[in-house]
């Protein structure tokens, strides 16, 4: 069948085609297994047993959720801005997808190995911010314009941090291309020789997808509800199901940029594992870091939380760049 | 209240209503902010939405059927309106107290303000956004919760206190759940300060925020855990000491600055010193009867008599006007949340309106009590 | 300096924060996954009101004199009885107890001349209608024979 569709579409169109496919399957069952995932997590973090009921240990309990959420009704309130109010669920999902394109999953399960790779990550990835803002700015509501407007100067104000640790691994690598920033660390990973740079990534990840203690746009917050208020149904699990993916996207880069992408620890390469393997352990291990610090602060108050990042943020990691690059310097 | 209409068209104040119901004010508290922006130029608690005339209800029932409305008038403190209640009787009817009794009772309302305060501590934190303090805390409450049911047959509305002595007598199984529960609280206190008190995160949340001078608190009638934050070392127990206190060791925590983190560290030392009470009575406790001898329907002279005990947030007193029935013609209870709940009108202007939730929940309202 | 001493300390509080919430993970959780495992109710537990079956006689001793009903704050307790013979104390034939009303402030059960009531254990007693919580402890007591 493979070989049918190749002959008919030819070799990159037929690739592009079953990625496609692929990742959405993947977005879906990623979605399914974060949110059961976290539930599980916090539940036993608090001392208690999450969803059990529906399946074994709760683990069709997101179809359920999946399906009540299909069954709503898709309300339009009527003083909305029609265009950007439908658009906003469709813009947040496309960014996500067009993210997960350059990912290297494994060797050889990469939909396209763009040499700008890096670059296309970043730049599809601030879709969300754009989103959040038709969608706070469509509702027509006060409260949701204050949460989006909000989200969106956090979401700018913490890019900056993350653009400058991700250049320290450019400046290492000399390449954007995301299967060679992987080749490079066959010796050794990012992480174990700037470390610094990997936990001001994970911190500006975790202020990037609006996750606790950064998540004022999206929590029960004092006074606004966040701009997903006026959404229902199946639109507001498209919000849903892109702040999963994106926690998934930037893990991901994380992951290639400091943490090896689908290389297996030197001490354990006898092992028979498939790269794809262990690449979704390093992502899910992250992925449960993320969770558990979500679980265990309290929120930063907003003043705060601009303040941490342009105060202390930027110029660490503007010291980090310096220092990195005349130590870059120093070794090549 | 003003007029809330802005006065003029290029009125850059606007006025926002923190509801009666909003997640995070704990009960049904109106607040009436005036704002400028994000910061917050008046502030107006408006209260009454849950009144449910306890007061009025006293008047038409025996000084006995009134019992169950003191639990329920502070639910999270239920047994030290009781004690106050019943002392307050038993002090116009000339009642007198076996000592076994007055020692249940001081050990219960430490169970009890202990309680409280752990549901203030998991409730605070909720509003701040960790999740995870609320369950660790309500997990320490189902032991005083479980040690509490054993003896008085309820885990939150207790009416326990009886005219003259206490419903059920306290047996050994009871001591021996409360001495586990104290060893086990004490080795919680050192996740909770590693979780809470100690992260930069809460530090920077509560320090500096919701200052309550000295002046202002005196002025407002602010008692407990407010007015001894802001330096202030009022509480009844030693101010006007009831029941065994006295014969028993323990200090009371001040905070210097009043802000909100001094309001925190006063409850939690508040809590360990609870502990030491809780040790020394049942170390204490005499054998005896539970129960006094006190008429079956209590008919005190006629006069007015005051009564004032500590509760987990500030001094809680009865007023009790008898015209010599078993009825009684007034009773009025002063609750501490009333006046501690005044005291933001001068608390929360100058501050961020993302503060209010921080504030409010540092000062520990209990709206029910307010409203009665 | 300050700023860099801050940001340390800061930094480690989090990371202590963090091994507080991990070490809870494993342990055992605290709840009771009702209604597929119920718990016990302590013996001084406070359910509705029932009558006590006495063993010597096999019976309840409520004379209805009704000290419950005018002692009860909420007035849900009704009484009706009747002598039995002639001269003899009346016998409760009717007791009913509204507990959707009942404070369970144990006054009733303080009160009574003849200490035939106590509290039951019961506490599973939602119900869809008002007036199922009004429980007959007549037809309780002889159905507990």
């Amino acid at each position: 069948m493979w070989q049918t569709a190749v002959d008919i579409l030819g070799p990159d169109v037929a690739r592009l085609v079953a990625g496609a496919i692929g990742l959405v399957a993947l977005v879906q069952i990623n979605t399914l297994f974060l949110v059961w995932l976290e539930r599980k997590v916090s539940a036993h973090i608090q001392l208690r047993l999450g969803p059990m009921e529906v399946g074994p240990h709760g683990i069709l309990q997101t179809i359920a959720d999946g399906i009540k959420l299909l069954g709503k009704e898709l309300i339009t309130p009527r003083h909305v801005d029609r265009k950007l109010y439908v658009l906003a669920p469709i813009v947040v999902f496309t960014g996500v997808l067009s993210c997960l394109v350059v990912i290297p999953f494994s060797k050889e399960l990469q939909v396209r190995d763009l040499d700008v790779g890096v670059l296309l990550i970043f730049a599809f990835s601030t879709f969300n911010v754009l989103a959040i803002l038709m969608g706070g700015w469509s509702a027509n509501n006060k409260y949701s314009l204050l949460g989006a407007i909000r989200s969106v100067a956090q979401n700018i104000a913490y890019e900056i941090p993350l653009l400058l640790v991700v250049l320290n691994v450019m400046m290492w690598t000399n390449s954007l291309q995301m299967s060679i920033i992987v080749e490079t660390q066959s010796t050794i990973w990012n992480v174990f020789w700037m470390p610094v740079a990997a936990a001001i990534y994970l911190i500006c990840a975790t202020a990037e997808t609006n996750r606790a203690p950064f998540d004022i746009p999206e929590a029960e917050s004092e006074l606004v509800a966040g701009f997903h208020t006026e959404y229902s149904g199946m639109r507001f699990a498209m919000f849903f199901l892109a702040e999963y993916s994106n926690m998934f996207i930037v893990t991901a880069v994380a992951t290639t940029l400091f943490f090896g992408g689908w290389k297996s620890p030197l001490w354990l390469d006898f092992l028979p594992v498939p790269g794809v393997v262990w690449f979704f352990l390093k992502v899910y291990a992250l992925i449960f870091v993320i969770i558990w610090v979500r679980w265990t602060f309290p929120r930063l108050r907003f003043d705060q939380l601009m303040n941490f990042s342009w105060k202390v943020m930027i110029p660490v990691s503007l010291a980090h760049l310096v220092v990195y690059a005349g130590i870059i310097k120093i070794i090549g | 209240m003003a007029n809330p209409l802005p006065e003029s068209a290029f009125e850059q104040t606007y006025y926002l209503n923190m509801g009666p119901q909003h997640p995070s004010t704990h009960g049904v508290l109106r607040l009436f902010l005036k704002l400028d922006g994000e910061y917050i130029l008046e502030a107006d608690p408006v209260v009454g939405y849950g009144h449910r005339g306890h007061e009025k209800m006293a008047e038409s029932h025996f000084y006995e059927q009134f019992l169950p409305n003191t639990s329920r008038m502070d639910y999270l403190s239920g047994l030290i309106y009781n004690h106050g209640y019943v002392a307050a009787v038993e002090k116009m009817a000339g009642i007198a107290v076996p000592p076994r009794v007055e020692y249940i009772r001081v050990i219960c309302a430490e169970l009890n303000r202990i309680s409280s305060h752990l549901l203030w501590f998991g409730t605070y934190l909720l509003d701040l956004g960790g999740i995870t303090p609320f369950l660790y805390a309500f997990d320490d409450r189902e032991h005083i919760m479980d040690a509490l049911d054993r003896i008085t047959g309820s885990r939150l509305t207790y009416n326990y206190c009886r005219f003259g002595g206490v419903a059920k007598d306290v047996d050994p199984e009871f001591a021996r759940a409360t001495r586990d529960f104290i060893k086990r609280l004490r080795s919680r206190f050192d996740d909770y300060h590693t979780l809470v008190t100690k992260n930069v995160i809460f530090i920077n949340r509560t320090r500096g925020v919701g200052v309550i001078d000295r002046d202002a608190a005196l002025r407002f009638g602010c008692t407990g855990p407010v007015l001894r934050a802001s330096g202030v070392p009022y509480d009844i127990r030693r101010a006007e000491p009831y029941s065994v206190y006295p014969a028993l060791n323990f200090d009371i925590p001040t905070g210097a600055a009043g802000d909100a983190m001094d309001r925190y560290m006063v409850r939690l030392r508040e809590m360990e010193q609870s502990l030491r009470i809780i040790e020394q009575a049942l170390d204490g406790l005499p054998e005896g009867p539970f129960k006094g001898r006190a008429p079956r329907k209590v008919r005190p002279p006629k006069g007015d008599y005051y009564f004032a005990v500590e509760s987990a947030r500030g001094a809680l007193g009865y007023y009790i006007v008898s015209d010599g029935t078993s009825y009684p013609y007034r009773l009025k209870v002063r609750v501490p949340s009333f006046g501690n709940l005044q005291v933001l009108t001068e608390a929360l202007p100058g501050t961020l309106v993302a503060d209010t939730v921080a504030i409010l929940g540092s000062v520990d309202i209990v709206v029910p009590e307010v409203d009665r | 300096m300050g700023l860099v001493r801050d940001v340390l300390v800061g930094s480690w509080s989090l990371i202590t924060g963090m091994a507080v919430t991990i070490r809870r993970y494993g342990r055992r959780n605290v709840t009771v996954q009702y209604p597929r495992k119920r718990l016990e109710m302590s013996p001084a537990y406070r359910g509705h009101i029932e009558l006590v079956r006495f063993e010597d006689s096999g019976r309840h001793n409520c004379v209805a004199c009704g000290t419950c009903v005018r002692f009860c704050p909420t007035n849900v307790i009704k009484v009706q009885g009747e002598k039995e013979q002639a001269r003899s104390k009346k016998r409760a034939t009717l007791y009913f107890i509204d507990f959707s009303h009942c404070s369970l402030c144990g006054l009733c059960v303080a009160n009574c001349p003849t200490k035939t009531l106590k509290f039951s254990n019961e506490y599973e007693l939602a119900h869809v209608c008002r007036w199922e919580g009004v429980v007959d402890l007549i037809r309780r007591v002889e159905a507990s024979a």
